[in-house]
């Protein structure tokens, strides 16, 4: 069965915090929806091929990569 | 007067630290009540800290434009012996036992502190409308945000309490509020400032920048504070050059970059006339125009919404059980970053380093310096969830805050906002130059360009 395209965050809700209120779930799944839900279709991009970052190199600067 | 009319005002003996810093905390504290730009006063240590300019100054010891000007900084620089809440409660009662590095070479600049700044709480927003501590007020209109999430420092500067303050920018901190009050501010290239002693929100996003009347008051502010630092373990090992603006920037062999597709796109039409206005008259100046199709950069947006709730997340995790003591806007977001799974953050960091070769490939090998708004619309009122945009199309605040600056965050290039403008509704508009990593002084130089030739900068808030 192929994956799912992006996590459950319903699901995810429930299990990570059982004792939020109905509300509390409603404002996590608005951000999913807003901040979260367009990343999905972003990851097609990155493949084995195309990974620029097949070794991490803990000298690089960080967002960058580039060695300091 | 700009911070640098300050300084050569000191060398020219018309006036003196002490006094210039009594009258920048006189004047902070007369607006404390209008505005809560400060959190916290340090008045006793910067009278001894003028005083000691004035002594040495009195001995021909020159330490450069900084020495005796009231600078401030946002409530999340680690200072020695003073309290540094970072906006939130849970740090209510903290105070560090030593310094930000920023704060360390602000000192040794021979800068005055007068005190920490308001900000929206844990750095996490950008209205500085804070739950614990009030809201931050607009100076050109106490009923607006000024901006977020450096909103004390935007705000402080433009009403004139300090010449200069520090803020620092995970997806727009410093931009948004250089935008709402009519100040300069520059988010400068990744790991050129350092970020050891403050408090983080996103370790990969995180920068640290001053905010200032105009572009050359922050490249004095940079020249003093960038440079390598083997407490950050991602500030870069080389200094960036100094940076020295002459009196008349050139920019006749500049190309500047502009994309109506995402940059031009659903914004304030006004705002869009100011952009399109700049574009014209760098082209008078001798700059070539090129037009790029940026649209992709949405989608750059789009991965800084997993990696930054994520990093925060890991940041303040030892601290999410204390539900109640977080604003009631700002846990949600801490705890949808715990949401996010392990692969899908290290995708998006994966993504990054493909984008930015995009970045590369699309926009550096075609222009000099990208030339965009730095805020989609002007400061709402506190309180406003969604703003008209041109007529009938609505927007969330916060995107139309964010959309424009976050995308430069994750890329890690400098991006330098200056005042573009005035909206007819009388508050400042924002003008963003980006370049590439490491060309800092482009976008100063741009600006500065820019700010002689038009003059904004210099009109200030009815406060």
């Amino acid at each position: 069965m192929p994956l799912l395209p992006a996590p459950d965050w319903a699901k995810l809700i429930e299990a990570t915090f059982p004792l939020h209120s109905e509300a509390e779930r409603e404002t996590l799944l608005k951000i999913w929806a807003t901040n979260y839900q367009n990343f999905a279709p972003l990851k097609a991009k990155v493949n084995a091929e195309i990974d620029p970052d097949c070794t991490f190199d803990v000298t690089a600067s960080g967002s960058l990569g580039e060695a300091k | 007067m700009t911070l640098l009319e300050a300084a050569a005002a000191l060398r020219a003996h018309k006036v003196s630290s002490v006094e210039l810093t009594k009258q920048s905390i006189e004047r902070s504290k007369q607006l404390q009540p209008k505005l809560n730009a400060f959190m916290t006063f340090t008045e006793d240590a910067a009278l001894d800290a003028a005083k000691q300019a004035d002594a040495e100054f009195a001995k021909g010891l020159d330490k450069g434009p900084l020495q005796g000007i009231p600078i401030a900084v946002k409530d999340l620089f680690y200072t020695k012996g003073t309290r540094t809440t970072g906006g939130s409660k849970i740090f209510g009662n903290f105070v560090p036992s030593y310094d930000a590095s920023v704060v360390e070479r602000l000192k040794a600049a021979g800068a005055v502190l007068t005190g920490k700044l308001g900000m929206h709480e844990f750095a996490f927003g950008i209205t500085s409308n804070n739950a614990h501590y009030g809201p931050v007020r607009n100076p050109w209109d106490p009923t607006r945000i000024p901006g977020g999430s450096s909103g004390g420092s935007g705000a402080a500067v433009a009403a004139g309490m300090v010449f200069a303050a520090m803020g620092s920018d995970t997806g727009g901190s410093i931009r948004i509020p250089a935008s709402f009050c009519g100040t300069a501010g520059i988010k400068p290239t990744y790991g050129a400032v350092s970020r050891y002693g403050t408090m983080p929100l996103a370790f990969s996003l995180d920068h640290m920048g001053p905010l200032a009347q105009t572009s050359r008051d922050c490249a004095a502010v940079l020249n003093a504070i960038a440079g390598p630092d083997h407490r950050d373990a991602y500030c870069r090992r080389e200094a960036l050059p100094a940076i020295h603006i002459p009196d008349r920037p050139k920019v006749d062999a500049m190309r500047v970059g502009f994309s109506p597709e995402f940059l031009l796109e659903g914004i304030d039409p006004e705002i869009r006339a100011m952009v399109e206005n700049a574009i014209r008259a760098f082209h008078e100046w001798g700059a070539t125009p090129v037009e790029l199709k940026l649209g992709w950069l949405r989608e750059v947006v789009a991965i800084s919404h997993v990696i930054l709730p994520a990093e925060a997340a890991a940041s303040l995790e030892p601290h999410l059980h204390r539900r109640s003591e977080f604003g009631p806007e700002i846990l949600p977001l801490f705890e949808a970053g715990r949401l996010i799974p392990a692969t899908d953050y290290l995708q998006a960091q994966k993504l990054r380093r493909l984008y930015r070769a995009q970045a590369e490939r699309d926009i550096w090998q075609h222009c000099d310096i990208l030339l965009a708004p730095s805020t989609a619309i002007t400061a709402p009122k506190i309180g406003e969830q969604l703003v008209s945009v041109g007529g009938s199309q609505q927007l969330e605040v916060r995107a139309a805050s964010t959309m424009l600056v976050r995308a430069f965050n994750a890329l890690g290039t400098p991006a330098h906002s200056v005042v573009g403008g005035f909206h007819s509704k009388g508050l400042p508009m924002s003008l963003q130059f980006i370049a590439r990593p490491l060309a800092d002084a482009k976008v100063l130089h741009a600006g500065a360009r820019f700010e002689q030739e038009t003059d904004h900068y210099r009109r200030r808030p009815p406060v």
